[in-house]
């Protein structure tokens, strides 16, 4: 229950309580007025009476007759004249009940009036004695109209009190609902200074007390990620031209060739500067550094429009472009433009050349291609170029069998497939060490429609092609919301989504939609991976999506992070889960460079998740990276050690 | 169109203020039956009606004649208690009634008639009947002057003789316990209740 709720309460409770008490004070106090009254003015009638009887004591016609008239003429509840003799008693009772009182009322209030009595004498003698009770009918009705006058005071009063109380502790407690704010977000590792501090004195230390954290751990963040822009740039970077180095291209190959795209692959493009040596001759070292920094700011202009590339500097004169999604005639225009600029730069530096020369060796990779086959053959086609006379640059493109599937074949399958739900889901653990335990689920699919089989590798790109990854996703989607998965009991399940559904706008909108039929129903807890190149690349994208998987609780993580990116802000801003990262990747880091990952991770609450971790001599150098969640070969070994 | 709607408003609480109505008439017909309906009929056109233009004194003498004809019954009979103060409605309905039923009603009518209700006293008496009994009784007085001086000055309206007769004429009435006012006095708990029950026309 809220602060709010409570203080709210316990005030009202008050009012009740001090509105009750007045009430019922105020009834009490009229009622023993009304009460006293009533029997003084009985005593004052009840003299008048006794007189008027002493004058007929004789007579009983006269005595009823004289006692009527008062009756009729008053308000009496009895008159009873009791003769001496008992032979002229007579009484007047009026027993009906007061009208418009009701019956639990009169129980309520129990009035008890006292009779009065006088003597009736009659010269020296008593004759007899009368008895006079006033009308407690007067007072249950006045005290009944009371009762309800002062319940609607009561009633209004309190909806006043309420109303008023309400704005009230609204406007006293609104630097409190701030800080409670704050606090949420600090909860969810978002980093929210309060510039205004409140009035109250209490509520102004906790703001202070609170910003100044927040202003650490910001600073933790900000040391952090400073630091890792420093290592990378010491252990990733080409020191003259800034562009990646082998060890980094060697880092990101493996994923780059994997990536989901349209053209299924991309393209490598090798260049090679004839002699390094013949040209610090030529123009001296100075010059010739200029003209690599040259290259290298050109490399990276015509490629702007590949997000996720790597350009590198693999050697002294040797420069590798990795372009996914990039096709043979594009990569080969790339050459070409390549190729008129270093003319123009041996024209401006007036180079010799015969001597100073590029060459260019592009290979059209598949996804299926392993890192040494599509180095191997770029290298292949790098060495064809340095052998032709006329021309520098040779093309190497080696068809994949399995692509020779017909695009309408692809269309027919994966629609047979959509229609038949032939999509079969398979679970791999994530474990935590040492509990050996599984806080998630990694899910894959596969088509199989019992003929044949076609691994998510095979379909995907002809899906992208095809514009029907996002109804695919919904599918398999739909698929695991509504049967049962005994996998998953009591684990969540993580799901890596494509970029190229994320980028897709229908994707949303079906998401959304699928969400709001299934995610009440869910038994398990959802978790959503996205590529770290894209949530780098397409920030504001992927938070459009954390906040809808937020908004059914589902998780968010991001995989195959490889600290590409030169600032770590976009982490903050997306604040994921987990970060999922290459074990090859973590192995190769510093102990600096992963110091300062960690410093980012734990100041923003982020876990890093080892995934390819093969074997124990990988896993113990991970544990001692303090990475205690792994995904690989290795967790089948772990679980089955127990 | 407002002074319309004020006129409309005044005719429809006239209506209602009138002493017998169609809709009471009506209801002592449900209730009673058709001689009850026929007593309604009658104060209203013998009473109420063709006494409106005739002197006090010719009205007080049709009255008490009138409304003498209604049978005399005790509360304790009629109602079950040992006093009760019947509306006008009740009394034309049963068709019957005690003393203080019968000054009610030719109190009423009179006061509907354009008589002066200070002029009407309900009177406490005691009454001595032909066997020389002494009886607690209830009339209608009426002064002719505001201060009567003589006894002559009041006219006593009683269910017990069927002539209005100046009070000093009347011998059987051996002693006045008390005069008090109709609705127009201090109301009493049983007035208060008798005029609430004349309001609403309990029948």
């Amino acid at each position: 229950m809220t602060f709010f709720k409570q203080m709210a309460l316990a005030i009202s409770f008050i009012i009740i309580v001090m509105l009750a008490s007045v009430m019922v004070l105020n009834y009490q106090a009229a009622k023993k007025d009304m009460i006293e009254s009533l029997y003084e003015t009985t005593v004052n009638n009840i003299s008048a009476l006794s007189s008027k009887l002493s004058e007929a004591v004789d007579d009983s016609v006269e005595i009823a007759s004289i006692i009527d008239a008062e009756f009729d003429s008053g308000y009496y509840k009895m008159i009873v004249y009791h003769s001496a003799d008992g032979n002229s008693d007579y009484k007047q009772v009026d027993n009906e009940q007061p009208e418009g009182v009701p019956q639990w009322f009169i129980d309520f209030t129990d009035i008890h009036l006292k009779s009065v009595r006088a003597d009736v004498s009659s010269g020296w003698s008593i004759a007899g004695e009368v008895e006079v009770l006033g009308d407690t009918g007067v007072i249950y009705k006045t005290l009944y109209k009371m009762f309800i006058k002062l319940l609607y005071l009561f009633v209004i009063f309190l909806i006043i009190a309420l109303v008023m109380l309400s704005v009230m502790l609204h406007f006293m407690l609104k630097p409190l609902y701030r800080i409670q704010k704050q606090a949420e977000a600090i909860l969810h590792n978002e980093f929210i200074v309060q510039e205004k501090l409140p009035y109250t004195t209490e509520f102004r230390d906790v703001v202070v007390g609170m910003n100044a954290m927040v202003k650490k751990v910001e600073e933790i963040f900000q040391k952090g990620n400073e630091a890792l822009q420093r290592n990378k740039e010491l252990l990733y970077k080409d020191s003259v031209t800034k562009l990646f180095n082998r060890r980094y291209l060697m880092l990101k190959l493996k994923d780059l060739i994997a990536l989901e795209n349209k053209t299924n692959g991309g393209s490598v493009i090798f260049i090679a500067l004839s002699s390094i040596e013949a040209l610090n001759q030529a123009i001296g070292r100075q010059k010739a550094e200029e003209i690599l920094v040259e290259l290298a700011e050109y490399f990276q202009d015509i490629t702007k429009e590949y997000n996720e590339k790597v350009i590198a500097r693999v050697n002294e004169v040797e420069f590798t472009f990795v372009l996914p999604d990039c096709e043979l005639d594009k990569a080969s225009n790339l050459a070409k433009q390549v190729n008129v600029f270093f003319a123009k730069l041996q024209e401006k530096y007036e180079l010799n050349q015969e001597k100073i020369f590029i060459n260019i060796g592009i290979y059209r990779y598949h996804p299926s291609d392993s890192m040494g086959e599509v180095l191997t053959r770029a290298d292949s086609a790098l060495s064809y170029a340095k052998a032709k006379e006329h021309e520098n640059i040779h093309c190497f493109e080696n068809k994949d069998t399995k692509i020779a599937i017909a695009k309408e074949q692809w269309r027919a399958i994966l629609e047979n497939a959509m229609e038949h739900n032939y999509f079969a889901l398979k679970f791999w653990d994530a474990v935590t060490v040492p509990q050996k335990t599984i806080p998630h689920k990694v899910m894959t699919f596969t088509i199989d429609n019992k003929e044949e089989k076609y691994f998510y590798g095979d379909f995907i790109a002809p899906a992208i092609n095809l514009g029907m990854v996002s109804k695919m996703y919904i599918r398999v989607l739909e698929h695991l919301f509504m049967q049962e998965h005994k996998e998953l009991e009591g684990v969540s399940c993580a799901i890596r989504i494509s970029n190229e559904f994320l980028k897709d706008e229908k994707g949303y909108e079906e998401l959304s939609f699928l969400f709001e039929k299934y995610a009440k129903k869910l038994r398990f807890n959802l978790i959503f991976e996205v590529s770290d190149s894209l949530a780098i690349h397409h920030t504001a994208l992927v938070l459009h999506y954390v906040e809808l998987f937020r908004k059914y609780g589902f998780g968010f993580g991001i995989n195959s992070f490889t600290g590409e990116s030169n600032d770590f802000t976009y982490l903050k801003k997306l604040n994921p889960q987990f970060l999922k990262a290459d074990s090859a990747f973590l192995l190769d880091q510093s102990q600096d460079s992963m110091n300062a990952l960690q410093l980012i991770t734990d100041s923003l609450g982020i876990e890093i998740i080892a995934t390819f971790v093969k074997d124990q001599e990988e896993l113990q150098k991970i544990e001692s990276y303090h990475i205690k969640t792994l995904q690989g070969p290795i967790t089948d070994k772990l679980l089955q050690e127990g | 169109m407002m002074k319309l709607l004020f006129a409309f408003l005044l005719l429809l609480g006239s209506l209602n203020a009138a002493l017998i109505t169609k809709s009471v008439v009506k209801k002592a017909d449900a209730k009673y039956g058709v001689q009850a309906k026929k007593r309604f009929f009658s104060v209203e056109k013998v009473l109420l009606e063709d006494l409106h233009n005739v002197s006090e004194l010719k009205k007080l003498n049709v009255v008490n004649r009138w409304i003498n004809y209604i049978k005399y019954r005790s509360d304790l009979k009629l109602y079950g208690v040992r006093d009760y103060w019947a509306t006008l409605y009740e009394f034309l309905g049963h068709g019957m009634g005690d003393c203080e039923d019968y000054t009610i009603a030719k109190y009423y009518i009179l006061k509907a008639l354009g008589v002066e209700p200070h002029k009407l006293k309900f009177t406490y008496v005691i009454y001595k009947n032909k066997h020389g009994k002494k009886i607690s009784h209830m009339v209608l007085s009426y002064l002719k002057v505001s201060h009567p001086k003589k006894r002559s000055d009041i006219l006593i309206l009683d269910n017990n003789n069927r002539l209005v007769l100046p009070a000093s004429k009347r011998k059987d009435i051996v002693k006045v316990i008390k005069m008090i006012n109709g609705d127009t006095g201090a109301k009493s708990k049983k007035w208060k209740k008798l005029e609430k029950n004349m309001k609403r026309k309990k029948l």
